[in-house]
């Protein structure tokens, strides 16, 4: 114990170095702009720069890929609180409300509060991977088919909480999404799916291309149908990049809960911070005190998405450090970093590594306090875009958006399924349908398919299989808690204030 | 105190400009020596060589395993071939996008691109792009992977190859893959034919979570290539597709010498350019790559993967064997 | 809350495209259809689902036309020429490159969105260098390049 304690504070002292000081500040800054460009991936940033890494030292070079991951997570909240436009999946569901507070001249509070639950999801992130590595790593292991197929459906059930008007309305737009996400090829037999002849959609839709289109292209279209305003937001625009010590209290409890769940899902495979995102914002709304508040720009939403998921960070990094298994595409990178350099990832890099794995893991530590750094000044002009006239917003977003999805497979092809899905997402707006909910169901369609499909392959057609393990049987409750929750806070609460009137309306509103 | 904050603050935003900045300008650093290098060390073909940056077609995803080393290649041959060489990540339709791209390619020899083998096989088989192995001209082979047979380090019912037949042959057993008639796909399948066993497979869609099944228990065994079990010691392999002893596993058995399937197997990388280039072209990139791949600061740095030259000829033929393996699949070798 | 025509439209699509994907899914072979169809049959139940609550709403609270809520304040030229604009510049990009078409597109929106010049120019150039710079410089992405730059 004392010997690892001693290999931590040593950790700290390499990682305080000059050279590695400049990686983080650098790969921090650099993962924003990549994070806050449509189209550009954590994982595209972490990709494309890791050849950089090969020359540099093992720690160093970690460091630079651990800061630009952190960083662009974080930086795809920017694009997306101030011209809703998500940077990365990861950020979709905290363009809901941070657009809002955008729209109420509040992009400086909002941009601060992304700004502070990233950093202390991230930073909460570091404790489970400091001191609960190899114990949590095993969950990655305890998830099999069946368990990805109760992953899916525990995620698609948060539909119901994020659908605000209509929640059959909300579902019908998930089983849209489900629809949708069959398209390509079959992930089980390998045949040609709903493809249209195209072989651009073998693997599917792309994802953060409908998600450009859904969430971006449409808002485009959105700001074009309307009498353009000419710097209407600029009377109520303030670019204080601070919150007070109230907002800071209230949204202490979401960050808790959104650490907890992110770091949870960065641990299993095949889940990801585009998950983590949404669940964090579902549960700051169930657990909310001011419900009312969602949907017309809740601080608390904005905080529940953004410490979800870069409290994935540190969680996805320990099945890939301690098991060698990447859980999503963003440490799989990472991994093939780590494998360039001559470690493998094992056992091995807590006892012969040791000394470049708490360097590393001080890094990822010190790199959060940049992040808070270069975020909140940044940020600070970053949020004058929030003044700018829609006329000069329109043509620069849709040129982000085409370059965006353009750049993901250097195809024009996905530019064509991006302006198909701001079409519809642009129509799915006008009419209360969820473009937040197809987004969803285009993420999880594939693993709870697959995972159904494989634990019935494994157990020759018996559908018994799905129940046999206990985590099977925790995502199951979870499941039905999530279906009923939103129904049963909203009679919860009724009772609580015993208002006949409020009872009635709530009900109206569910129902239509 | 709070002026210092700011003062500190504001030392953190420059250090991160200067760091951006800094990182572009890196990359020409690097290259000015190679560019001197050539006048030194010329490659062989005299007849024609690049008078610009040389695009290289990686069909698969940036920081995928095909991408990475790709790029450290690229990073060495600039040295030979004299220009700068730009990794381009065309993914997408299960390589199909990438290869599409490249045989589209202006046969110039300005562009040039990896294919891998039997991947690439696969996606003419299954028609998910309009090209064949002619709109190709090979160049040189960079990497070849061996396939295996894997079973988990601590899984006491599989001591060896025989084992496990005798195991599957008695039990119904599940094997892992990384997609359905992907390349450990029609390894598993192979073996199970050569040794007359029905097994389940439970496609993954790619090599992680295959490995991931198999250690989690749902998969008894598994194939995959030597490298995606480098360092690794919670597998095991049990047999290698392979005509002889691997090198650096002598201890591993080749399936051959063990009575089942005797072919070799596995994948392989090689540096294709769309078909019409001239021999010149392939002269040159073929002397270039050769001696990219024997530069000791390369083998040094791709000391973690299998590389393998092999001249343009015979990557031709191989190109050649796999696609006639590939096609020789669809009758009878994938049972209902 | 009343039943809105315009739901009427969302139903209709819905059924609509429930019925392509399930023509579509006949060609497919009997393992790789199932679950296609599964997530057909749930969308066309919600839908199912949601024409009940609309008839529901309807007797109960009667009918509204939607319409003019839902379009409030929608000015038709100005959205057409935008959704025009995005698609011509999708041909401008493939077949002029990406740096002419985006001048172009841009420059066309300022000024039928009567952007004042200063901040035309500004946009323009700032957004095609953070481009050329983020994407191209560092990133290595090749962008469409056609007859002009």
């Amino acid at each position: 114990m004392l010997d690892t304690l001693q290999l931590m504070g040593q950790g700290f002292i390499s990682a305080l170095s000059f050279v590695n000081i400049l990686a983080m500040a650098g790969g921090v800054a650099l993962g924003i702009i990549i994070g806050c460009l449509p189209g550009l991936s954590a994982a595209m940033g972490v990709a494309l720069m890791l050849p950089l890494t090969f020359s540099m030292p093992a720690d160093t070079g970690l460091i630079v890929l651990g800061a630009i991951y952190c960083g662009a997570i974080f930086g795809g909240s920017i694009s997306a609180i101030l011209i809703h436009t998500p940077g990365t999946p990861a950020s979709a569901a905290t363009a809901i409300e941070g657009y809002q507070m955008t729209l109420q001249g509040k992009a400086g509070k909002a941009l601060a509060t992304a700004c502070w639950s990233s950093f202390w999801g991230g930073l909460l992130s570091c404790i489970s991977l400091y001191f609960f590595a190899p114990l949590l790593a095993q969950l990655a292991l305890k998830f099999m088919s069946a368990e990805k197929f109760w992953l899916g459906i525990f995620g698609l059930t948060i539909i119901a909480g994020v659908s605000s008007k209509s929640i059959v309305k909300g579902l019908m737009s998930g089983a849209m999404g489900l629809v949708i996400s069959t398209i390509g090829l079959d992930p089980i037999d390998g045949t040609k799916r709903f493809m249209f002849g195209q072989a651009f959609l073998a693997e599917g839709i792309n994802t953060t291309c409908a998600l450009i289109g859904l969430f971006s292209m449409s808002q485009v279209f959105i700001l074009a149908e309307k009498e353009i305003k000419k710097r209407a937001k600029a009377a109520k625009f303030s670019d204080k990049i601070t919150l007070t010590r109230e907002e800071r209290r209230k949204i202490r409890p979401t960050i808790i809960r959104s650490w907890i769940m992110g770091n949870i899902i960065g641990i299993l495979p095949g889940a990801g911070a585009s998950i983590a995102c949404f669940l964090g914002y579902n549960s700051a709304k169930q657990f909310s005190k001011t419900k009312e508040e969602f949907g017309h720009g809740a601080i608390e939403g904005v905080a529940g998405s953004e410490a979800a998921n870069n409290a994935v960070t540190g969680g996805s990094l320990i099945p890939m450090l301690t098991l060698g298994i990447p859980g999503e595409s963003v440490t799989a990178v990472l991994m093939g970093g780590l494998i360039i350099q001559g470690l493998a990832p094992g056992p091995e890099l807590f006892t012969k590594h040791a000394a470049m794995t708490y360097t590393f893991f001080a890094g990822f530590v010190l790199v959060q306090f940049f992040m808070l750094a270069i975020g909140t000044l940044g940020c600070r002009g970053f949020a004058q875009i929030s003044r700018l006239s829609d006329a000069i917003l329109i043509p620069c977003v849709t040129v982000l958006c085409v370059i965006g999805s353009y750049a993901i497979h250097r195809n024009m092809s996905d530019v064509v399924v991006m302006i198909i899905f701001g079409v519809l997402g642009y129509l799915m707006r006008k009419f209360d349908l969820n473009t937040a909910a197809v987004v969803l169901a285009l993420i999880l369609g594939p693993i709870s398919e697959k995972g159904l499909r494989g634990a019935l392959r494994v157990s020759g057609g018996d559908i018994g299989c799905l129940f046999h393990s206990p985590v099977s049987w925790v995502l199951i409750i979870l499941s039905i808690v999530g279906i009923f929750s939103p129904f049963l806070m909203d009679k919860f609460e009724r009772k609580v204030a015993g208002d006949e009137n409020v009872d009635a309306a709530v009900q109206d509103e569910t129902l239509s | 105190m709070k002026k210092y904050l700011a003062l500190v603050l504001a030392l953190c935003m420059v250090l991160a400009l200067c760091a951006c900045g800094a990182k572009p300008a890196e990359a020409p650093a690097a290259e000015a020596p190679a560019a001197e290098a050539p006048a030194a060390e010329a490659p062989a073909a005299e007849g024609w060589a690049p008078d610009g940056p040389v695009t290289m077609i990686v069909a698969y995803k940036a920081g995928n395993g095909t991408d990475v080393t790709a790029r450290i290649l690229a990073q060495y041959a600039e040295k030979y071939v004299g220009q700068t060489i730009v990794i381009e990540n065309v993914d997408g339709g299960s390589g199909s996008i990438g290869w599409s791209q490249l045989a589209a390619a202006e046969p110039d020899g300005m562009t040039i691109g990896f294919m891998n083998l039997p991947n690439f096989n696969s996606s003419i088989v299954k028609e998910l792009g309009t090209y064949t192995t002619d709109d190709f001209a090979a160049i040189c082979n960079h990497v070849t992977e061996t396939s295996l047979v894997l079973v988990r380090a601590d899984d006491d019912r599989f001591a060896d190859i025989d084992a496990l037949v005798a195991y599957a042959k008695e039990n119904n057993t599940v094997a892992s893959t990384n997609g359905a008639q992907a390349s450990n796909h029609i390894g598993a399948q192979a073996f199970a034919n050569s040794a007359g066993f029905k097994y389940t497979d439970i496609p993954q869609g790619n090599t992680a979570d295959e490995l991931t099944s198999l250690l989690g228990g749902e998969a008894d065994w598994c194939v995959a290539k030597v490298a995606d079990i480098a360092g690794r010691t919670d597998v095991r392999a049990l047999a290698a597709f392979s005509t002889e002893r691997l090198p650096e596993m002598p201890d591993v058995p080749t399936l051959g010498e063990k009575g089942y399937y005797d072919q070799w197997l596995g994948s392989s990388r090689c540096i294709v350019a769309p078909a019409g280039v001239s021999a010149d072209v392939i002269a040159f990139y073929e002397a270039a790559f050769k001696a990219t791949m024997e530069d000791p600061d390369y083998q040094a740095a791709a000391s973690e993967f299998a590389t393998d030259y092999k001249d343009a000829a015979a990557t031709a033929a191989l190109i050649e064997q796999q696609q006639a393996f590939t096609e020789g699949l669809a009758e009878g070798f994938w049972y209902e | 809350m009343k039943m809105k025509k315009t739901d009427i439209g969302v139903v209709v699509f819905m059924y609509a495209f429930c019925a392509f994907f399930y023509a579509y899914s006949s060609k497919l072979s009997a393992g790789s259809k199932t679950y296609p169809l599964f997530t057909i049959t749930l969308l066309f139940g919600l839908t199912t689902l949601y024409l009940f609550q609309m008839i529901l709403a309807a007797r109960k609270y009667g009918v509204e036309s939607g319409v003019d809520t839902v379009f409030a304040g929608f000015k038709a030229l100005q959205f057409t020429l935008s959704l025009v604009l995005t698609i011509v510049y999708f041909f401008l990009v493939k077949y002029l490159g990406f740096f002419s078409a985006t001048t172009i597109f841009m420059i066309a929106s300022f000024i039928y969105l009567k952007v004042p010049v200063l901040h035309s120019v500004i946009a323009l150039v700032a957004m095609n260098l953070l481009i050329y710079l983020a994407f191209v410089q560092f990133l290595g992405v090749r962008l469409p390049a056609g007859i002009l730059f």
